[in-house]
């Protein structure tokens, strides 16, 4: 060992922040540093000096009474503003107490009283957020009814907050720059450039470690993962396209979330993938031996109409109530100071309500909250009456104080999981929180691996997001992603029956894992193909066949749809906007390969494993264009089109064309079809509502 | 300026001299500790036990004293005592110990990287290629030399030579300033 690991770690180091601070060590020594003074004032506390100055204890006894008045006129401000809803807050007051007070206000009261020196900057920005949730709470609360206006989609609030201003993104030059290697194999996160050469990460895996990146800061400092989208690709050097699925649908609520708030959408909030797959489309169910069906369709692309769009979608089986899997489930629940808010802890309590009412006897539930400090509010229950009784007590009790320490929650929650292990059943931790994570010296690639770990063993991780404000939505994404694991954002009670009473099955029975896609396109007839979407979901192409690389769920009944934007042979590519600013494509590149004069556009294959299978099984599809037009596609190709261009036009990208917000229009209402679940009206909805807003 | 120096000529609380001088020297610290421990986890968790202990020991912190060395010194024995109790064989012995620790008296603590990116910008083209391709790209020591159209013995022989040229650059600036 030499001087020269110094120079080799510091250039590791360098590469990945250059000179700037390393935030999340700062505020996680903060935090610590939070922790020690107030474990030291508790011991203070305990043993009283002699000869202490009274003015000391006259000075708290002030502030005491400016907290109290605070909250009394908070309360009252509350109080004559709220409905049944607000009943579900004050029951989270603290169970040794027994008082009936909002925890709501207190607790930011007290986060802003022990504010520390580095955060002070802040405090002033948090301050104005904090006002902004408890104003919103109001007016929700304010306009929705008492127990059924959850259930119906929230209302205009009555004057809703300034949109905020775009927060500008990191720098082009975070963006094109690698990380160091470190130990990074998840080939998630790891593609093929476009000339098929080497391999770099991109997305948000801007750091070294297991793929937890360079987040970027949106509106209420909530965090997300940098988003890269691809460019336009030619077969001739990169003939397969593969990426694994994804069922997730979080990205589509928050964005709902922020439509309905008149806020400005983060175009790193925007994965198209899980705003087209948020909507149920009438696939056929699966015939046969696998457990899913490969529907392809092709027509013209309504935002440029000289290429063509490709649209996959895979149907999984449904699998009815009564034939589910025992469940054993580990509720594992943040009850931290942030998530005291209307549209945090209530509504988590009332969503795993409903969950609990689809539980019956075979199914085991656990019960874990963290804060300041993990613990086990219940041990594995079986679901009996006197249980589901149990359950729905501990969870009426809960409330929220204290800061995240979301890492030894999990800890415990696996544990629990380990212990109640239900072999060939659904094993499953239920975590649901606003993505806080940030007490502990446990960093993001720990938990990450803690994740994959214990998915390895078969215990998989869903995550509930809840509120706004510091939602880490990178985060939280990248620990399902990780972990075989799935991710809601629940927004509402409504979000709360999708994910729990009618998708109750799909989101905890699996039917497939490690499911990829890939698709080789014809040289014949596809001049250059695009993904749309799924950009931190591609897989390296050699990793398709390699059943030790991971790749998605798939829960029975779920739909996974994805596009790609075509440009046919013959057509025109001049205009393509090819993304890179210091390469220029020369000539084509002739390959010593032979083009095979075929009919078909391309081929989807298709390969997943069986739920406890190590082995995969593959599925292959051909697709030849017959040249219609999008105009006499199916409603679900129309529809579902006009969800990714609502998607692109949100990201800003350059892939467009034609593509405006009256187009996503015209393609959801010539798509809308039946509608019997309301979902297209609603999406509808909010492009009215971001269009008069544009 | 540095933040002690400020702390003592106004009256900022012990707690925010504190945490300016965690801002200050966080990145060394880390760095420091991933010399050491040879991996980022380890090192983020021992950097903030180190800062932690310094924070509490912070009355017994002699202010005419470097910082910075007497945080290494912190980290070097949380060091020690997460190799004790892990059964770990430390690859650096207290002669390595002291070496770069002698080596790191010469370097610039504050604003270490801003000159790490100066004596970046002064290295040979020869030099500079395999370090952008290495540390900047994350190519392997064999993808840097494909694309450099060298051999990987050639790669690793240069990189080692950019290393060593950038330590002689670092603890220049630092005799020049």
């Amino acid at each position: 060992m030499n001087d020269d690991n110094f120079i080799d770690q510091a250039l590791k180091e360098h590469a990945r922040l250059e000179a700037k601070d390393d935030q999340a060590f700062l505020d996680q020594l903060e935090e610590a540093l939070d922790e020690n003074q107030q474990q030291k004032m508790m011991k203070h506390k305990t043993k009283p000096r002699k000869g202490r100055s009274p003015m000391l204890a006259v000075a708290a006894l002030i502030l005491v009474s400016c907290a109290a008045l605070a909250i009394v006129m908070l309360n009252e401000r509350l109080r004559s503003n709220s409905n049944g809803d607000f009943a579900v807050m004050e029951k989270s007051a603290s169970p040794e107490s027994g008082a009936v007070m909002p925890s709501a206000p207190i607790v930011p009261l007290q986060v802003l009283a022990a504010r520390t020196p580095l955060r002070d900057q802040q405090a002033d920005q948090e301050l104005a957020v904090l006002r902004r949730e408890l104003e919103d709470s109001i007016v929700e609360t304010a306009k929705q009814g008492p127990k059924e206006a959850a259930l119906i989609m929230p209302a205009d609030p009555l004057s809703p907050p300034k949109p905020a201003e775009p927060i500008p993104l990191e720098s082009s030059k975070a963006e094109s720059r690698a990380p160091s290697r470190s130990s990074n194999k998840d080939a998630r996160t790891r593609f093929k450039d476009s000339t098929g050469k080497g391999f770099g990460f991109r997305d948000s895996d801007q750091t070294p470690g297991k793929g937890f990146g360079r987040d970027v800061k949106g509106n209420n400092g909530e965090r997300y993962g940098q988003l890269v989208e691809t460019s336009f690709l030619s077969p001739l050097q990169a003939p397969l396209s593969t990426f694994s699925t994804d069922v997730d649908t979080a990205s589509y609520t928050n964005i709902r979330r922020h439509v309905l708030h008149g806020q400005t959408i983060n175009p790193n909030a925007v994965r198209i993938e899980e705003m087209i797959n948020y909507f149920d489309y009438s696939y056929p169910q699966p015939e046969g031996e696998h457990p899913f069906a490969v529907h392809t369709e092709v027509a013209s692309c309504p935002w440029n109409e000289k290429h063509r769009l490709v649209k996959i979608g895979l149907q999984g089986q449904r699998i009815d109530q009564g034939e589910r899997k025992a469940a054993n489930l580990v509720f594992l629940l943040d009850v931290s100071g942030s998530m005291s808010n209307a549209d945090k802890l209530p509504l988590l309590v009332q969503s795993f309500e409903l969950l609990l009412k689809q539980l019956n006897e075979d199914d085991r539930v656990s019960l874990v909250v963290y804060a300041g400090r993990q613990a086990v509010l219940l041990d594995p229950t079986a679901i009996d009456e006197g249980g589901r009784l149990q359950v729905s007590k501990a969870l009426q009790n809960l409330s929220a104080g204290g800061s995240t320490n979301g890492a030894a929650g999990i800890a415990t929650a696996y544990e629990l999981a380990r212990r109640a292990f239900i072999p060939g059943g659904v094993n499953r931790i239920i975590l649901a929180t606003d993505g806080d994570f940030n007490v502990g010296t446990t960093s993001p690639e720990a938990l990450l691996e803690l994740v994959k770990k214990q998915a390895e063993g078969n215990i998989s991780l869903t995550v509930l997001g809840f509120g706004q404000g510091n939602l880490n939505d990178g985060l939280i994404e990248k620990l399902t992603n990780g972990g075989d694991g799935n991710y809601y954002y629940i927004d509402s009670l409504r979000e709360g029956q999708k994910v729990f009473q009618s998708g109750l099955t799909g989101t905890i029975q699996t039917i497939a894992k490690d499911v990829k896609i890939q698709v080789e396109f014809n040289p014949g007839k596809v001049a250059h193909y695009r993904l749309i979407g799924y950009a931190n979901r591609r897989l390296r192409d050699e990793d398709f066949k390699n059943d030790k690389i991971d790749a998605g769920d798939i829960g029975a009944g779920h739909r996974v749809t994805a596009f790609y934007e075509i440009i046919p042979t013959g057509v025109d590519t001049t205009e393509i906007p090819d993304g890179l600013k210091y390469q220029k494509e020369k000539k084509p590149v002739v390959i010593p390969r032979e083009i095979v004069d075929s009919p078909e556009m391309l081929t989807v294959k298709l390969r997943y494993k069986q739920p406890d299978g190590d082995v995969s099984t593959e599925l292959t599809q051909t697709l030849t264009d017959e040249n219609g037009s999008w105009l006499k596609a199916s409603e679900d190709f129309r529809f579902a089109s006009g969800v990714a261009l609502w998607g692109i036009l949100l990201r800003d990208s350059k892939h467009a064309g034609s593509g405006n917000s009256e187009l996503v229009t015209k393609l959801a209402l010539s798509g809308k079809g039946d509608d019997k679940e309301g979902q297209r009206t609603e999406f509808l909805d909010l492009l009215r509502r971001w269009s008069a807003r544009r | 300026m540095n933040s002690l120096a400020m702390s003592l000529e106004s009256e900022i609380s012990p707690r925010q001299t504190f945490s300016a001088l965690a801002s200050e020297h966080h990145r060394m610290a880390l760095l420091y500790a991933r010399t050491l421990a040879g991996e980022e986890h380890t090192a983020r968790d021992l950097t903030q036990d180190a800062f932690l202990s310094a924070w509490q020991n912070w009355s017994r912190f002699d202010v005419t004293r470097d910082f910075s060395s007497w945080l290494r010194g912190i980290i070097r024995n949380k060091w020690r005592e997460h190799c004790r109790k892990n059964s770990r064989e430390s690859a650096w012995d207290e002669e390595a110990l002291s070496r770069l620790e002698d080596t790191l008296k010469e370097m610039p603590q504050s604003g270490f990287f801003d000159q790490l990116k100066d004596c970046l910008d002064k290295l040979p083209e020869t030099l500079l290629g395999p370090v952008l391709a290495h540390y900047y790209q994350d190519l392997s020591t064999a993808e840097t030399a494909d694309q450099l159209n060298t051999s990987e013995a050639a790669t690793r022989k240069r990189l080692q030579r950019a290393r060593a040229a950038l330590k002689t650059c670092l603890t220049s600036q630092l005799s020049h300033s």
